[in-house]
């Protein structure tokens, strides 16, 4: 059986591509993107430790976070039309109006 | 082994170039169906780690509904192209710095924690008591002192019942606290056990650990007399007569049999030496090999009214346990474990639902006048009106200085 | 029988109920249905006492004791402090409530018309209500925390009752509202007393119950019923036995008397027990203990020092003694009372007869026990009850007031009473109570009849004259006015009359039984007495109340001279008219009373009549719960013919000498006085009567002056000059200043002032940095959030990095 440190090394890798898509893109739709991909790099964590474990309250983890996921894309979105409709533009770095 | 590898290589591969095709794509159409090959490839890794279920549902609800939902956004938006520039030049190179330095310490502390090495703690023993005994009557078996079984009548069977493992002192009671057996037995860790209580007059308690093969069958022989389990395929001839396990030694336990998937007791007795039918589990008494359940086929006497010894026939079924990773694993521990979450999280989609409408909504009246009519209700006309009356009356009073209250027409925005 | 005691709480509460109905609806209800709903709470209560009454009589005159439902005890504190809110039910509290809601609901009857128009009618009747409510209370409690509480019930209401015309013009009200401050007041004085020997009795015994549950009060009398009554169910076995034949006999026998079961409230007959002998001293009630530790010779401790059983028990009387003479106003503190007459007429005889006054004999009568073996403090008793009688009898005969004169006769009949209790008559002073109830109570209306009269008669003088402008003073109740008014009140003059002779102690209305019997009480006491005492007290009883009864009925029939005979002296007299129906009817039932109401107690050795009327059945019936009811005494009542005749021919000639001085005409001398007066040999004596022995003046001047003197002092010159001016300006006030200063100065406005403006100033510099920090750009907010994870983790992991 494969090593649950190759899946981990496997998922921190694709941890810091999200987390570096969240830094670097500007586009709205891609910074949620990279979110996405984020939570599932810490899904495959949490799969490959429950195998570890033998105990599948990982599984239950990830499933709670597809569906958290699932909602979050649903508002996430319904928050993007909703700017881009006044804004006509989904540029984050121009989104700055909350600035202190 | 070397299969599992070169796929992890081959689809982790996969998974990371489309990962960093996302983060270089400027076209976002181009990054959504990056990301849903991205998506596939954790769904494959999920087969790999023994989570069938959750790979299905990964394809199901990320990378089929969640990243049409993407696509279809990024269509109706028409904007797959930001333009402009950053206002941090520094940003770029400084965030590609810190995710490496991330990465750098994430792996420091994967090689140092060694988390191959760490091993789950093996499952707590399960017992179950059946009481079985002829002339005992209610019955409490207590081990180290506390009840495991409470009041328990002859020929019941208590359900399965985790316990720490370990040494145990037993002691059996009868209802009005007599102490009839002590003792002591030891669970270890991992097994499912039957503590049978059996005998006439005295009590007398068997500790049988059950088997998890699917389909065995053994039989304990609570009976005075060596017994067999044989199976005549037709009532009339004893010549077809089959001996399927035999001389079972009065209190002992078989050899396990295996059984076929459909296999009932219509045709099956036990039987003594003599060939005698001592009792027949009857069609009725059914277990599903197929389903990973197995048995313990009981035969123990049954005191009549009369004062005679009757033999009668129990079958213990010993459920499968689910396996790790499926549906029904899931299922089980999200309906009892997890059942609160559960509906807190249909609670959170249901509001995301409502939310997402309500965000998307757009209102009939224009905003523009909207906010006039809005404007014009900051003051009353009847406030005002009062106001400008009261000026009126009072101007030539001494308290009503002018310049505290403005014209009425002044306080309008 | 069973149970029938359980219905004493409804005599609280249905007065209650009907004071509250009357207080919140009253006024809405309209003056009928306020007065009915005020009369039926009135009548019920009788009808509860009447039954009560019966239940008592079937019960064979055993107590019970009746814990009312909803009231689980009352004062609980711990285990060792426990007042239950118990009612008692004996043969003491039943003749009191007898005769107390009997006479009550007459005066209620005689209110309906007397109060009718007034604006108040329906606080009126709640107020009266209320009085009777709280008497109940009072005679219904089993301890003398209950007791109490009606006692300041009684004094609340008749604080309300006496200043009810507050309102009146010209000055009348500010003299009513005195008159209820000056009751008020008196009675905290006794109150005092009261409460002292609640608590020193508390101290001693632990508990203030009478008697517990199942305890027996007077262990004699209960031996003599058991043994009567188990002779008279023997004889009527033998008759039964002999109709059924031998056999049955022995089973007959068995179960003919009927086996005693326990329902907890000691009505049982008869009894498990014939003593108190096995209950623990400590849960008897202090009757009860006090009796066992005066056998024991206790010590009671209080802190450093410890006093014998005897002295403790002198003084809890002693204490007791002042509350008695607070609220049975004698001497010293019978001041209030006269004064009392400012209230409506129906409280005045409600007081005097049937609610207030009575208490304080009730109470002492109650703690029997306590004055039985207590003989310095009944030696006390005595001389304070028969000197109030002879005092207030004097002081009656030169009064003008025609209520004045019968508050003064109160005062004198209940220190008849008090030295009844005294000499340790308690069941004559019981006895003297009740007659007393019912003749000064009819004396009480009759006067108010006559008032009432007075008044119409003034009005309708000046109606006729058609004199718009205001009335000129003219006061109803001044026996200088009235004369006559035999022709014009006829069934107030018979009335009248009846009460008069009753009170002046004339064979045979009610007064001459009860009278004689504590004048016969007396002389035995003097005779039998068990010490000096009992013998001193009990001559000077008899000496002292003999002179009084010839005031009595010198001074009652020198008023029936001035009200109802010889000329009309006032054009009010000649209009005064007949009192309405509601008015005359109580006069007329109350007079029927007063004739008859001796025969309760009258003695089995007067010319043979016990054996038609009873044998001294009142005093009886008082044997069951009081312990001393007159113990000395021979079987067979109290009747002493000498002493009866003396007192007898002391009133016939007090009658006379009255009717010889103001009889044919000369009620009054020709320069409007009275005749008394003018005679240089009676002039002083009757000036000092009038002047009530300048009483007041010397209240006023040793008691109230010095006290004004000194409140002025301490307030003008220790509080406003010493503390207000001296010590408040220099000490206070610079030390104040000084003080303010310094913490003003150097400590607020530099260091406090300073660090908060410097906190201020800090947090917007600060603010002003960190606001940078904002951007609003997310992908900072990104970075900053990632560079936290890897910094956390690194901090997590070092450790780690060190091995």
């Amino acid at each position: 059986m494969l090593q649950t440190d190759a899946y981990v090394m496997l998922s921190m890798v694709l941890f810091v591509l999200g987390a570096m898509g969240v830094m670097l893109r500007r586009n709205a739709i891609l910074v949620f993107m990279s979110v996405e991909l984020m939570l599932n790099a810490a899904n495959l964590a949490l799969v490959a430790f429950a195998r570890q474990w033998g105990n599948s309250d990982g599984h239950l983890f990830v499933f709670f976070v597809i569906t958290v996921a699932a909602a979050e894309v649903a508002v996430g979105l319904a928050l993007i039309v909703a700017i881009f409709r006044t804004r006509r533009n989904i540029n984050i770095d121009e989104l700055n109006q909350l600035q202190g | 082994m070397a299969t599992e590898v070169w796929l992890f290589i081959l689809v982790g591969a996969i998974a990371v170039v489309a990962a960093v095709m996302l983060l270089l794509s400027q076209n976002a159409v181009h990054a959504a169906l990056f990301l849903i090959i991205n998506m596939g490839c954790i769904a494959f890794l999920f087969l790999l780690l023994n989570a069938a279920f959750l790979a299905m549902v990964q394809l199901a609800v990320y990378a089929g509904a969640i990243m049409v939902l993407f696509l279809f956004v990024i269509m109706l938006l028409g904007a797959e192209r930001p333009g402009g520039r950053s206002p941090y030049g520094w940003l770029a190179p400084g965030a590609v710095v810190l995710a490496l330095i991330f990465l750098v310490t994430v792996a420091l502390a994967l090689s140092q924690g060694g988390i191959s090495d760490l091993q789950a703690p093996p499952a707590h023993p399960q017992l179950r008591v059946a009481n079985l005994a002829a002339d005992a009557g209610p019955l409490e078996l207590r081990l180290n002192g506390s009840s495991v079984g409470d009041n328990l009548p002859q020929g019941s069977v208590r359900d399965y019942e985790a316990l720490p493992p370990g040494d145990y002192e037993l002691e059996l009671r009868a209802l009005d606290d007599r102490t009839l057996l002590s003792g002591s037995l030891v669970l270890e860790a991992g097994q499912r056990y039957t503590a049978l209580i059996h005998g006439t007059g005295a009590p007398a308690l068997s500790l049988l650990p059950d088997l998890a093969e699917a389909g065995s069958l053994r039989v304990f022989n609570g009976w005075g007399e060596a017994v067999f389990l044989v199976d005549f395929a037709s009532e009339l001839s004893d010549e077809d007569t089959i001996v399927l396990l035999g001389d079972v030694a009065p209190g002992a336990l078989s050899d396990p049999l295996a059984v076929a998937d459909d296999a009932d007791f219509s045709n099956q007795a036990l039987v003594n030496e003599l060939d005698e039918v001592l009792a027949r589990p009857g069609a009725g008494m059914i277990f599903n090999a197929g389903d990973g359940e197995s048995a313990l086929l009981v035969l123990s006497p049954l005191r009549r009214f009369e004062g005679t010894l009757e033999a009668t026939v129990d079958l213990l079924v010993t459920p499968s346990q689910a396996s790790f990773g499926g549906p029904a694993d899931i299922g089980l521990k999200l309906f009892n474990q997890y059942l609160l979450p559960m509906q807190i999280v249909a609670l959170l989609l249901l509001v995301a639902m409502v939310g997402a409408i309500v965000l998307t909504h757009r209102p009939k009246v224009a905003p523009e006048l909207e906010r006039a009519r809005l404007g014009r209700r900051r003051v009353s006309r009847p406030l005002t009106s009062a106001i400008a009356s009261q000026l009126g009356q009072g101007g030539s009073g001494q308290d009503s200085d002018p310049a505290a209250l403005p014209p009425a027409g002044t306080q309008e925005r | 029988m069973a149970g029938y005691a359980q219905l004493v709480p409804l005599i609280i509460l249905i007065p209650t109920l009907g004071a509250l109905l009357n207080y919140f609806w009253g006024a809405r209800l309209g003056e009928t249905w306020a007065s009915r709903v005020a009369i039926l709470a009135s009548a019920l209560t009788f009808v509860i006492a009447l039954s009560l009454y019966a239940g008592l009589n079937a019960a064979h005159g055993q107590a019970s004791v009746v814990d009312p439902p909803l009231l689980d005890g009352w004062i609980r504190i711990g285990e060792s402090v426990s007042i239950p809110w118990q009612m008692r039910v004996d043969t003491l509290s039943v003749t009191m409530m007898l005769f107390v809601s009997f006479v009550g609901t007459l005066i209620h009857i005689y209110a309906v018309g007397y109060m009718h128009g007034d604006p108040r009618y329906a606080r009126f009747f709640a107020y009266i209500n209320m009085f009777l409510a709280f008497m109940f209370v009072l005679v219904t409690g089993n301890n003398f925390l209950m007791m109490f509480v009606g006692w300041e019930g009684v004094g609340v209401c008749s604080f309300l009752l006496i200043g009810f015309w507050f309102d009146k013009p010209g000055g009348e009200g500010w003299r009513n509202s005195n008159a209820a401050k000056k009751a008020m007041i008196a009675n905290r004085i006794g109150d005092f007393g009261m409460i002292m020997g609640i608590l020193l009795m508390f101290w001693t015994f632990g508990t203030l119950d009478y008697y517990r549950p199942g305890e027996i009060p007077n262990m004699h009398i209960l031996e003599k019923a058991v043994h009567d009554y188990e002779l008279e169910h023997a004889a009527a076995d033998e008759q039964t036995g002999e109709s059924q034949g031998d056999d049955s006999h022995a089973s007959l026998i068995l179960t003919s008397l009927p086996a005693a079961e326990d329902k907890g409230d000691g009505a049982v007959f008869p009894p498990a027990h014939l003593d108190n002998e096995h209950m623990d001293t400590r849960a008897l009630g202090v009757f009860g203990q006090s009796e066992r530790l005066l056998e024991a010779g206790t010590e009671v401790h209080f802190g450093n020092f410890s006093l014998p059983i005897e002295t403790v028990l002198v003084l809890i009387t002693l204490f007791l003694l002042l509350g008695a003479a607070g609220k049975s106003a004698q001497i010293p503190l019978f001041v209030w009372l006269p004064d009392a007459m400012a209230g409506p007429t129906p409280v005045s005889a409600l007081i005097h007869a049937a609610t207030m006054v009575t208490a304080g004999v009730y109470m002492m009568v109650r703690s029997n026990v306590f004055f039985a073996n207590a003989p310095l403090t009944s030696f006390v008793v005595t001389v304070v009850g028969a000197l109030t009688a002879l005092v207030a009898g004097y002081i009656a005969m030169g009064q003008w007031d025609i209520k004045r004169v019968l508050a003064y006769s109160t005062i004198s009949q209940l220190g008849f009473m008090v030295a009844a209790v005294g000499v340790g008559a308690y069941g004559a002073a019981m006895f003297h109570m009740v007659t007393h109830a019912f003749f000064k109570a009819l004396l009480f209306l009759g006067s108010g009849s006559v008032i009432h009269g007075m008044e119409h008669g003034h009005h309708h003088v000046h109606h006729d004259h058609g004199h718009a402008h205001e009335e000129e003073p003219f006061d109803p109740q001044d026996m200088r006015h009235m004369g006559g008014l035999r022709r014009r009140m006829p069934i107030t003059w018979f009335t009248y009359l009846i009460g008069t002779l009753a009170l002046a102690g004339i064979i045979p209305f009610a007064g001459f039984w009860s009278k004689d019997e504590i004048l016969a009480d007396s002389w035995l006491a003097g005779l039998h007495g068990k010490d000096l005492y009992q013998q001193f007290g009990g001559y000077i009883a008899l000496a002292l109340l003999l002179l009084a009864a010839a005031f009595t009925a010198f001074y009652m029939w020198r008023q029936m001279e001035l009200v109802f005979y010889g000329r009309t002296r006032s054009p009010a007299a000649d209009h005064a008219p007949e009192s309405v129906a509601s008015m005359t009817v109580p006069l007329l039932v109350l007079a029927l009373f007063s004739v008859f109401v001796g025969f309760v107690n009258t003695p089995k050795a007067f010319l043979g009549l016990g054996d038609v009327l009873g044998n001294s059945s009142l005093t009886h019936f008082l044997e069951w719960s009081l312990a001393n009811v007159h113990p000395w005494l021979p079987e067979g009542g109290v009747f002493n013919p000498v002493i009866a005749m003396i007192a007898l021919a002391l009133g016939l000639s007090g009658i006379r000498l009255a009717r010889m001085i103001y009889g044919d005409g000369k009620a009054l001398s020709s320069s409007g006085g009275d005749p008394l007066a003018t005679r240089p040999s009676t002039g002083a004596i009757w000036r000092l009567a009038n002047a009530r022995l300048y009483l007041d003046e010397i209240n006023v001047r040793f008691f109230e002056n010095p006290f004004n003197r000194i409140g002025a002092f301490l307030a003008d010159e220790l509080d406003w000059k010493f503390w207000h001016d001296y010590v408040h300006n220099s000490v206070l006030l610079r030390g104040f200043n000084s003080l303010g200063e310094f913490l003003g100065r150097p400590v607020d406005l530099g260091l406090v002032d300073g660090t908060v403006n410097g906190v201020g100033r800090f947090t917007v510099w600060l603010s002003g940095r960190m606001r940078r920090v904002q951007s609003g750009y997310v992908r900072m907010y990104a970075i900053s959030l990632l560079l936290g994870v890897v910094f956390v983790i690194l901090l997590l992991l070092l450790p780690l990095l060190q091995t």
